[in-house]
């Protein structure tokens, strides 16, 4: 397909209404996080057993205090949930960034610096392919406990692949080409020429990346603290919220609902976004 | 197929297989005490001491790597705390269930996710293809154990028509597999779209047509035969991801594979059983992807066995 074809691909409206909804689903979730004690006025660690399994808002017993109910420590799952978004986002948000330098800077010894780098980083990826981010966590929770920090390792440690992988392949085919081979000819240094020719042609291509891994990482932070090797109870986290949900289906279905309700609109709104991202900024990714 | 070609996958294979346990052997031991990790807090010292003793960790370090790859090569993990047998045999004793759990799920990815990702390429840009594509954006953002806990609430708790948790009969498999199945059916329908619609608009689909072939000869014969090579490959990552899946939807289920059976090692510090089943979980890894390594040349013989 020709441009003249399709002269408007990748272009269009910025805001269509679904970029529209979940920019406003992202921006609530950040705020959240943020400063979720503005929002609520609950504790969302302590409950009184008195007002457990109250339902929501609507429902026989429900009230206006409880606007999603409570759970069976009489906790505010709506408190929860809004204070839930922090573990979420922070452990997403600094994976994305640790498991993007480390996979990129892998990828540009890899690809820059020939043979036996690139043998080495290439042979750590094939053995990461042996060994899924569910059983490196439980591997690595085995090993230094449950917790935050482990999430984050487990994430870090698989997450680096693809952006190695994408770096390496770039920088092979960039390195013959012309302005990469004037930057050498003028005596630029290696560093040099891939910060200043090479990364900034990569960045488009990234951010695509980053913004489908960043999704990908709230669901599996969220899998973790199901699993209980993630934030740690009583802390709230839409993860160990389900966890305990699974315990009382029978009397209370809001505690297994809304906390679910909360990931998919996170992570649904940020996969739309990078959809556009991906139209924007590097057609080339589209239809992967 | 060339025997240097097998040698070298096979090598690969092992290679990757080594380098899991490796990795494993080390970051015990970088923990600092492994016998610490594995005994209760109100163990006594001689009994930590005896353990220490019975597990070789009173060697230094690379006597204690060659027998545990000695160990390893023989299939010996040690044994497990909680079981009191062989670590190996006890994953093993799962691993059916497991399997079958995945397979159920390739198949409902594959039921599902065909047809939609078809139709949503052959009813390119109609609501039939935008309803396609959103309900697989809506399939990938959602997490299994929600969707599982989701099934669990509809089919069990209100409607009564199948089980909640267990494994006992095919009816205990339906909502796991369902479950862990609809994740991947969600990439399947997309991967399978995008390649329908490249091979549709290749030269020797047009040539078939304008030859007079008839609709559904082109559509099988040449497009979907095309389309299938490139979701094949991605069916084998996927099936990998699926075994990975396993863990989070068998927790949810409380089905007895090999997935719910590591939670629980970690969860009783029952680390020879957890090392034990790491290491069958990436043996299985590797081995689907040699399957389609020896797959993909026979499907498009344009790919020469002897890469």
């Amino acid at each position: 397909m020709t441009p003249a074809e399709f002269p408007h691909a990748g272009r269009g409206r910025l805001w269509t209404p679904g970029i529209l909804t979940a920019s406003v689903v992202l921006l609530v979730v950040s705020v959240w996080a943020i400063a979720p004690h503005l929002i609520t006025g609950a504790n969302p660690v302590r409950g009184r057993l008195m007002e457990n399994f109250r339902p929501l808002l609507g429902f026989p017993g429900g009230s206006i205090s409880h606007p999603l109910g409570t759970d069976g420590l009489g906790r505010d799952v709506f408190a929860r949930i809004v204070y839930g978004a922090r573990p979420s986002l922070l452990v997403g948000c600094i994976s994305v960034i640790l498991a993007g330098l480390l996979g990129v800077i892998a990828g540009m010894l890899a690809g820059y610096f020939g043979r036996s780098w690139d043998l080495i980083l290439m042979g750590i990826a094939d053995i990461q392919l042996g060994f899924p981010f569910l059983l490196m966590a439980i591997t690595l929770a085995a090993i230094i406990g449950p917790g935050l920090h482990t999430a984050i390792l487990a994430l870090v440690l698989t997450g680096w692949v693809p952006y190695a992988r994408l770096t390496r392949a770039e920088l092979l085919s960039m390195r013959e080409q012309q302005f990469v081979q004037a930057a050498q000819a003028t005596g630029g240094s290696p560093l040099h020429i891939m910060v200043r020719h090479i990364l900034p042609n990569l960045i488009p291509t990234l951010i695509v990346v980053a913004t489908f891994s960043f999704a990908q990482m709230i669901i599996l932070e969220s899998a973790l603290s199901f699993l209980g090797l993630g934030m740690q109870p009583p802390q709230p986290s839409w993860g160990s919220m389900l966890s305990d949900a699974r315990n009382y289906l029978t009397t209370a279905w809001w505690t297994g609902v809304f906390p679910g309700v909360a990931i998919v609109a996170t992570v649904l709104s940020v996969n739309v976004i990078g959809e556009r991202l991906r139209e924007v900024l590097d057609p080339r990714l589209r239809g992967l | 197929m060339s025997p240097r070609y097998i040698l070298r996958k096979l090598g690969q294979a092992l290679f990757i297989v080594w380098g899991v346990s490796t990795i494993v052997f080390a970051a015990v031991r970088l923990s600092g005490d492994p016998v610490a990790l594995m005994v209760a807090d109100t163990a006594g010292a001689d009994e930590v001491q005896a353990l220490r003793r019975a597990y070789g960790f009173d060697r230094s370090i690379p006597a204690q790597y060659l027998v545990f790859l000695q160990h390893v090569s023989r299939g010996d993990f040690g044994e497990s705390l909680r079981f009191n047998l062989p670590a190996l045999s006890v994953a093993l004793g799962r691993l059916s269930a497991t399997l079958i759990l995945a397979v159920s799920a390739m198949g409902v990815a594959v039921l599902i996710g065909f047809p939609a990702g078809i139709l949503a390429a052959v009813r390119r840009n109609t609501l039939l293809d935008r309803m396609a594509m959103m309900s697989a954006l809506l399939g990938q953002s959602t997490p299994t154990f929600w969707s599982g806990l989701l099934a669990i609430l509809l089919f069990a708790v209100w409607w009564h028509v199948l089980p909640a948790s267990g494994g006992e009969t095919w009816r205990h498999l339906v909502l796991p597999a369902c479950t862990l199945g609809w994740f991947s059916a969600a990439k399947v329908s997309r991967i399978l779209r995008s390649a329908t619609l490249e091979v549709l608009s290749a030269d020797y689909v047009r040539t078939a047509r304008a030859k007079g072939v008839p609709q559904s000869q082109v559509f099988l014969k040449h497009v979907l035969r095309n389309a299938l090579i490139s979701v094949t490959a991605m069916l084998t990552l996927e099936f990998q991801l699926l075994l990975g899946g396993a863990i989070i939807t068998e927790t949810v289920f409380s089905y007895p594979g090999m997935g719910r059976l590591v939670i629980q090692a970690v969860g009783t510090r029952d680390y020879p059983l957890v090392q034990a089943i790491v290491f069958v979980f990436s043996f299985l890894l590797v081995l689907t992807s040699l399957l389609v390594d020896w797959l993909y040349p026979w499907l498009d013989p344009r790919i020469s066995r002897d890469r």
